[in-house]
């Protein structure tokens, strides 16, 4: 009985795992669009528009897989994880000099982003992304040129999570 | 773990819960925070009648919520876990863990 019970839920984990594949092509967009409004003049005010709307896309599409699949995990940890990112974010734009904005807000996306593999129960993708945040943080006294860090960055990020993204839905698929 | 009390893990057993079909219902739904009708009915491998009467025996008991919505004119129901069902069979599986620890250091 108690067997049953790990495998039942072990059952309800690994069908919301497999739904957990779409939020990371809406980062992937959101994060590359940063990267290419580095070479226009969105940059400014590029995070205040694409921030709300990523969060809301995703709320979109976790909602959505969720009545489609039938199950649904606990949002609430997602919202704190999300919250803590953007307010860390825009609270480091407004108080740090832009070279250290650069760098922080790209760390504070790659540990949210570990936050978020790390609920969704996928220690692999955790790994990757802390792995991502700490070179990214390591680099900034490094590399020269801000902007060349700050659009790299995101293209890494957006890689990365198309990369990931294509690997849990054909794992998903394969079950 | 190994009980110390003189109180034996079967009286923590509770009956509601201890149904194989409802200790199913309550483990799907102490991972997940809410589940629908129809995805407990095929993971199961339920009838309609038999989950029905299975989800108003948890209900009754205060194991779980069940609440019913409107997908345009198709109804939905969803089921959850609440804070007394989650303890109540996370309570169970201690019981029953100890259970079988005790089971387990009496045929060493």
């Amino acid at each position: 009985m108690v067997s049953d019970a790990r495998d039942m839920r072990a059952v309800a984990r690994r069908e919301l795992d497999a739904h957990g594949w779409q939020w990371y092509i809406v980062w992937a967009i959101v994060c590359g669009g940063a990267s290419l409004s580095a070479f226009t003049h969105v940059f400014a005010w590029y995070w205040l528009i694409a921030a709300p709307l990523g969060i809301v896309a995703t709320i979109v599409v976790c909602a959505r897989e969720d009545q489609r699949t039938g199950v649904q995990r606990d949002p609430r940890p997602y919202w704190w994880v999300g919250g803590a990112i953007t307010v860390i974010n825009f609270a480091s734009s407004a108080l740090l000099p832009g070279r250290t904005v650069v760098v922080v807000i790209w760390v504070v996306f790659g540990f949210g982003f570990v936050a978020f593999a790390w609920l969704d129960h996928q220690p692999t993708i955790a790994a990757l992304f802390a792995a991502l945040a700490i070179a990214i943080g390591l680099s900034g006294p490094i590399v020269p040129d801000t902007l060349t860090l700050y659009v790299v960055a995101g293209l890494v990020y957006a890689a990365t999570m198309v990369g990931v993204a294509v690997g849990i839905r054909s794992m998903g698929t394969a079950r | 773990m190994i009980s110390t009390s003189a109180e034996h893990p079967t009286r923590r057993l509770d009956d509601v819960i201890h149904q194989r079909v409802r200790f199913g219902i309550l483990a799907v739904l102490t991972e997940a925070d809410r589940a629908d009708f129809q995805f407990l009915k095929e993971r199961l491998g339920l009838t309609d009648g038999n989950l029905s009467r299975h989800l108003q025996v948890l209900a009754e008991a205060g194991f779980v919520a069940v609440t019913k919505t409107f997908e345009g004119r198709r109804p939905r129901t969803w089921v959850r876990a609440t804070s007394t069902g989650r303890s109540g069979f996370n309570n169970h599986l201690v019981a029953l863990q100890e259970i079988i620890d005790q089971t387990k250091a009496g045929t060493k």
